[in-house]
């Protein structure tokens, strides 16, 4: 036990310095490009077409990461999780090219207004995602199962299926239990949770039908308590399932819109690109 | 207690269909990776498809824009279509697939480049030649300034930064390097900060008043123009007059209130300095003027002038005026007599006894005769060839015009008809080199004195009216007091003339145009101005009578002798016999009001300068003053001298206006003050009204009491002098222009854009 308290000290170490180092040197970086940037603004040069480069290659780097961890076949390219340290931080650093590249200002035209909505929305959903996978997973730890995203909807049937068996069960020698699913418990094994629930996924719902379920103890047998706390059992198992979905669902979703934005925004930096290029006022 | 729903163990539990019936449809689900692709393929599918739709609609242009222009340039997004933006950009005009070829080729794709384009507008107001090069300048001339002042190394604009500023091989600098547009409608484009300034500047300023150089000499850049000594009058003149020594009487703010302009010259010089110009321009400046010859001594040279005036018989005298010797220098064989006989020389330094100085002016009175016929024939024009031959340049109608100053062909033809009337037949056969050396018509004093036409009679004062004897109302021709007769002696009447009398004889008789000053009062030192200005006819003073009206003359063109034999002896079988009567004596006629003179008593015509700033002095000068080494050749010699001596000359116009030497050895006269252009953009800029607000002219201007001037306006060297004040410093604009105070940022003084045009409204000359 000691030894084990003690390996997990200098993991968590190791984890600080780690972080220490990668932030260090992500801070340094960025001060460097802010400094050159601005030795280039004040030499009139046109600092913004360094910066957009820059960033713009940033971006690419930070996309390549969704094509790593297709490629787990190649080695050579680096391991997942050091990946993922270089996609945090780099994505950090690219607030403060993006500032540096608009001078800090608010884009007023159209298309650069769209430009920069769109990285602004790959960013912060970044920083979202940072957070809720810090988050979130240890909440889930927290529960006595883990599941698979994917297996949920059948283990919800499965659920179901538990319940309308035990309620059958037990409708041969009284209706109580019978009427108390139709009348409660039907609606939160065959219906989906609600959208609230689904953004803040509370317990609540399930202890109050749990209540309910005791509460009908004076009025069943013996036999027909201990059909009771299964079913207990088994709506604390659909609400842990639910908090599942819930939980994972955000996990997964984050995902949808910051990698589908993120090809979006590609497009766009490439397009801006090409016009800077164009439109940029040049010599002969 | 029911049982763990996920079972690892089982070798299919990533199926989302392992555990149920595989019948049951609905609790079959795609995988979040199959959902996440299709989302992402729809989602980048959207964003091509409504670029596409975008850049082929007609919203492009204001989709594409990266913000609004400036207000000025608001305008150009006025129309409609691509051309909104090919305005600015070449790229406007191409398509996208065009713009990835640019992009891809290194920007070589598209055919003109912004600044260019910039250009097309801005050329109005920035010299075109070097508008993109630094400051606007040629870039040797920005070198030379810049080793001079400052630490900018200019070839390539090395700052010694780690970046240097965005020059392409030719040291041209982008429009856009500095006007950064798109960035909405109040942005101030031609904001240029300290940093930026110092991306070519290697000086480093933290702040004007500890690292601004100290100035040297501001505002003195060289001598002044004008040769006005702040302390003489200050101390000296002003105060005699008792009159007050105000700057704001001399120097006047301009359209803007930047800078000081020179009041005029008869607000600010007049008052005192008017009537020493007049004085200095009564003798005038004489075009043409027949010498005194010697014709005994020409006899003896068995020489010949032909036909000359009696009245210019005598001794050789008389001096070659200089414009006469700078016409007669375009011809080869005079410009070699000439600079025979020197830059000084008069008609009585000739030697009587010396045949070779007797034949030179003989030349050169044949050169006159030629001179006069061709001006009498061609007018202008010949004066424009012979100015342009000897100047060694084409003179444009324009020139001619000022060193003309209104004179005609007539005045010519008047001349020769009355001092030379067969001119028209000798200078042909002169030419053909035919001399007839017996026939030597020799016109009297007297001759000259007929009526002149109506005309001129109308626009002729007599000022030797009152000189001459009687006036003309008595009916009878008197002869001229003993001012013009030789040895005082009275000037007979024609019809006493001895018979017989040759050349020699005649000439003891006739008048002596340059007798001494006691006797001979300079028939231009009267200001005929003054005569028609009221003064009364009849008076034997200085002062010219208004001529009275003068009968038709019945001759219109010739008019020939009456009443000397020598003359009837000489005319010409087909010579106009038609004679008339002198009725009145006549030795000056005038040309309208141009300041034209022909002295038919000095056989000459001469211009009278009118007063300060004549044009035809001016113009004369600036002339001279053009040719390089004027002030050496012996041509253009006696010309630049009698124009720029400062006390002597005439006109006095060199006594104020200086005159510098250029690098090519001509010379430039300083006929303003200031030169400076207030619409010109120059290097440093200062407004003297705001500083006026709270100061006064002395505050900055401090006058110096021991310096002396009178010194640094004498020669030709335009450089810098010690000025009357003492330098302004830096230390008296940091005064004000420190931290906290007034603004010292390097453009508050500085202008980037040297040279081009100001914008707004024109200054007052």
């Amino acid at each position: 036990m000691k030894r084990a308290r003690m390996n997990l000290g200098k993991t968590t170490g190791r984890f600080a310095k780690r972080r220490i180092r990668s932030a260090a040197i992500a801070i340094v970086l960025t001060v460097v490009f802010v400094l050159v940037i601005a030795a280039l603004n004040q030499t009139l040069n046109h600092g913004s077409h360094v910066s957009g480069y820059v960033l713009f290659v940033a971006i690419v780097f930070l996309a390549l990461f969704n094509l790593r961890k297709k490629l787990t076949f190649l080695p050579m390219l680096g391991t997942a999780r050091a990946w993922m340290q270089l996609h945090i931080y780099v994505g950090l650093s690219t607030f403060i090219m993006f500032g540096v590249h608009l001078s800090w200002r608010i884009p007023n035209g159209q298309f650069e207004m769209v430009l920069a909505g769109l990285y602004l929305f790959v960013a912060l959903s970044g920083v979202y995602g940072l957070y809720i996978t810090r988050v979130l997973p240890k909440r889930l730890t927290n529960l006595p199962e883990e599941i698979i995203y994917e297996r949920i909807p059948a283990f919800r049937k499965r659920l179901t299926l538990q319940a309308r068996e035990l309620v059958l069960s037990a409708a041969e020698t009284s209706d109580v239990l019978a009427r108390f699913y139709a009348n409660r418990l039907a609606a939160f094994f065959e219906q989906p949770r609600s959208f609230s629930y689904v953004i803040k996924p509370s317990s609540r719902q399930c202890r109050q039908l749990v209540s309910e379920i005791q509460d009908l103890d004076r009025y069943l047998s013996s036999s027909h308590r201990e059909v009771g706390k299964e079913l207990a059992a088994i709506v604390k198992q659909k609400d842990d399932l639910d908090y599942h979905h819930a939980i994972q669902g955000r996990l997964k979703v984050w995902l949808f819109v910051h990698i589908a934005t993120t090809y979006s925004l590609l497009l766009f930096a490439v397009l801006h690109g090409i016009m800077a290029h164009a439109f940029g006022g040049g010599l002969r | 207690m029911s049982s763990k729903l996920q079972d690892f163990a089982d070798s299919q539990y990533h199926r989302p269909d392992a555990v149920v019936d595989a019948t049951d449809v609905a609790a079959i689900q795609p995988s979040v990776r199959s959902n996440r692709n299709v989302f992402i393929f729809g989602m980048f599918a959207f964003t091509v498809g409504a670029l596409i739709i975008l850049f082929n609609s007609p919203y492009r242009n204001e989709f594409l824009a990266p913000g609004p222009l400036t207000s000025p340039h608001a305008n150009l997004l006025a129309g409609e279509g691509a051309d909104r933006c090919a305005a600015c950009h070449d790229a406007g005009r191409f398509s996208l697939t065009d713009w990835v070829r640019d992009a891809v080729s290194g920007g070589s794709h598209l055919t003109e480049c912004q600044s260019d384009l910039c250009m097309k507008c801005h050329d109005k107001t920035l010299p075109s030649e070097f508008a993109l090069h630094s400051h606007g300048m040629n870039p040797s001339q920005l070198a030379s300034y810049s080793k001079a002042q400052t630490k900018v190394k200019a070839a390539g604009f090395d700052s010694g930064m780690i970046f240097n500023a965005p020059t392409n091989a030719q040291g041209e600098i982008a429009c856009s390097a500095c006007h950064r547009e798109h960035h909405g409608a109040q942005v101030n484009l031609s904001a240029l900060s300290d940093r930026q300034c110092q991306s070519c500047h290697q000086n480093t300023f933290h702040s004007f008043e500890t690292d601004h150089p100290e100035f040297t000499n501001w505002p003195q850049v060289r001598r002044d123009r004008i040769a006005f000594d702040h302390v003489t009058h200050f101390g000296k003149h002003f105060p005699t007059k008792s009159a007050q020594f105000d700057c704001a009487q001399c120097h006047l703010d301009d359209d803007y209130q930047n800078v000081k302009t020179m009041a005029p010259f008869e607000q600010s010089c007049a008052t005192c300095h008017n009537q020493q110009i007049v004085d200095s321009s009564q003798q005038g400046m004489q075009l043409l003027a027949l010498p005194m010859i010697d014709v005994d001594a020409i006899a003896r040279a068995n020489l010949s002038v032909g036909q000359w005036p009696e009245s210019a018989t005598g001794d050789f005298d008389g001096p070659l005026p200089p414009i006469t010797r700078l016409l007669l220098s375009s011809d080869k064989n005079a410009n070699r007599y000439l600079e025979q006989l020197g830059a000084d020389f008069e008609f009585s330094d000739i030697d009587p006894d010396d045949a070779t100085q007797v034949k030179a002016g003989v030349e050169l009175v044949w050169h006159i005769k030629e001179l006069l016929y061709e001006l009498s024939v061609s007018g202008n024009e010949a004066v424009k060839e012979r100015l342009s031959k000897s100047a060694g340049r084409r003179l444009s109608a324009y020139e001619i015009e000022k060193l003309t100053k209104g004179l005609n062909v007539s005045v010519f033809q008047e001349a020769a008809a009355r001092w030379l009337p067969n001119l028209s037949i000798e200078i042909p056969r002169h030419r053909e080199g035919k001399r007839d050396q017996s026939i030597t018509w020799l016109p009297s004093e007297s001759d000259l004195f007929f009526n002149v036409k109506q005309d001129e009679g109308e626009l002729a004062p007599n000022p030797l009216k009152g000189l001459l004897g009687k006036s003309s109302s008595d009916g009878q021709t008197n002869a001229p007091e003993k001012a013009i007769v030789r040895n005082s002696q009275p000037l007979p009447e024609p019809s006493q003339e001895p018979s017989g009398s040759g050349p020699a004889n005649a000439s003891d008789k006739v008048v002596n145009r340059y007798l001494d000053d006691e006797n001979n009062p300079d028939v231009l030192s009267a200001n005929p101005l003054r005569g028609l200005m009221g003064q009364g006819s009849g008076s034997a003073s200085t002062d010219v009578p208004i001529i009275e009206p003068v009968p038709k003359d019945p001759v219109e063109s010739v008019i020939a002798p009456t009443n000397s034999k020598v003359v009837e002896q000489a005319l010409p079988a087909n010579r106009n016999t038609d004679l008339v009567e002198i009725t009145a004596p006549r030795v000056l006629a005038v040309t309208a009001d141009s300041g034209w003179f022909r002295d038919d008593l000095s056989l000459s015509i001469t211009y009278r300068p009118v007063g300060h700033a004549d044009q035809f002095l001016t113009a004369w000068t600036d002339f001279a003053a053009s040719v390089p080494k004027a002030d050496q050749k012996h041509q253009f010699r006696p010309l630049f001298e009698k124009l720029t001596a400062s006390t002597t000359g005439i006109g006095l116009c060199s006594s104020c206006h200086t005159v510098d030497r250029q690098s090519d050895l001509s010379f430039s006269a300083n006929w303003k003050a200031q030169y400076r252009d207030p619409s010109v953009r120059e290097f440093t800029k200062f407004s003297h009204g705001p500083h006026l607000l709270q100061q006064q002219c002395i505050d900055c201007h401090v006058l110096d009491v021991d310096t002396n001037k009178t010194q640094q306006f004498v020669g030709f060297d335009g450089g810098l002098t010690k000025s009357n004040f003492f330098p302004i410093t830096k230390m008296g604009c940091a005064k004000c222009h420190a931290k906290g105070q007034a603004d010292s940022s390097c453009t508050i003084c500085h202008n980037y854009h040297v040279g081009g045009k100001v914008t707004g409204p024109k200054p007052l000359e």
